[in-house]
């Protein structure tokens, strides 16, 4: 929490010099988050960097606003799932789908032997669950958010955080092993 | 104690994180932004503040606006920069503040151009006006001139 501290410190008096250093502390600090969360509320690493884009130029041009937030986290956070909104309302789609060619989910290095799901599998499988869930297992597995940072960033307790990822992992379990011969 | 469930499920997946040159193009576009002054269409109100910044505040007009390579909203917004950022944006990212034009169709940039220039520089002289000893007109871009990266 510490290193988080000193960051959002040193985020703020950046800001507060109105010193565009700003954006590349917030950059270093959030933007790896702040694209996990994009990708998991739209289930598309293009949108997600698009989205991460028009972040970074709405707290150019708000500034003001980020400076006085009471928690840079929770609202860097907010105006990423403003902004992810935002462009699932433009491009008029009422339920997410996973675009093979553009798939926010990836192998990772060293696939661990024995697990025949594929990334697009997973992402699809992933894509059924309620955005609700599926951000919190995003950021808890995949950032390796506690939940107690899960909950600062979306402004819920560490229970509802917890009991999200809880009642999302047993769904996607159980969609799994459905789908394994 | 509820056991949390294993993760190993999506352990041999990661979600990409943002690269390098994501990281490039998203900082510039959003240091212009932060930078920018929008130039209203009236240009004349604008005349005497912009003069005296002029010297000390490098200032452009971004030809790009005009061949595609920005989606130009009206308010002149830098937004969606798809391509990697040409090298003059990113040198105009650096500069202490950028002045950007509103959107204008590719036929009216040289008409634009002229109007910042004379907004920066003074207007052009009546052409029954004589020029000062030893100057020429043509020569009023003078070095050191904010505009020089029109």
């Amino acid at each position: 929490m510490q290193p988080e501290q000193d960051s959002d410190g040193r985020i703020r008096d950046a800001l507060s010099r109105d010193d565009p250093v700003a954006l590349d502390w917030i950059w270093e600090a959030y933007a790896a988050r702040l694209l996990a969360f994009a990708s998991a509320i739209l289930c598309s690493h293009h949108d997600a960097e698009e989205t991460l884009q028009n972040v970074f130029l709405k707290i150019a041009r708000n500034r003001d606003r980020l400076a006085d937030a009471v928690s840079l986290k929770a609202y860097l956070f907010t105006m990423t799932r403003n902004e992810a909104c935002t462009l699932i309302r433009k491009r008029g789609r009422r339920e997410v789908s996973v675009d093979p060619r553009d798939l926010w989910l990836v192998p990772a290095g060293n696939p661990e032997p024995g697990l025949p799901e594929d990334a697009e599998a997973a992402a699809q499988r992933l894509a059924t669950l309620p955005v609700r869930q599926r951000d919190v297992i995003v950021l808890k597995v995949f950032r390796e958010m506690t939940f107690d940072d899960i909950a600062g960033a979306l402004d819920i307790s560490p229970n509802t955080a917890a009991s999200r990822y809880r009642y999302g992992m047993d769904k996607l379990k159980r969609r799994m092993n459905r789908g394994r011969p | 104690m509820k056991t949390m469930p294993d993760e190993s499920i999506l352990k041999s997946f990661r979600v990409p994180g943002p690269a390098p040159e994501l990281r490039a193009r998203i900082l510039a576009s959003a240091r212009l932004e932060w930078k920018k002054r929008v130039l209203p269409s009236e240009w004349s109100r604008l005349r005497n503040p912009l003069r005296a910044l002029a010297a000390s505040i490098a200032v452009a007009v971004l030809g790009q606006w005009a061949n595609g390579r920005l989606a130009a909203s009206p308010n002149a917004s830098v937004a969606r920069v798809r391509e990697p950022l040409p090298r003059e944006l990113t040198e105009l990212a650096d500069r202490p503040a950028v002045f950007l034009i509103p959107a204008v169709p590719a036929a009216d940039l040289s008409s634009r151009q002229a109007q910042l220039r004379d907004l920066l520089e003074g207007p052009a002289p009546l052409p029954d006006m004589p020029a000062p000893q030893g100057q020429t007109y043509d020569n009023r871009q003078t070095k050191g001139s904010p505009a020089s990266c029109c």
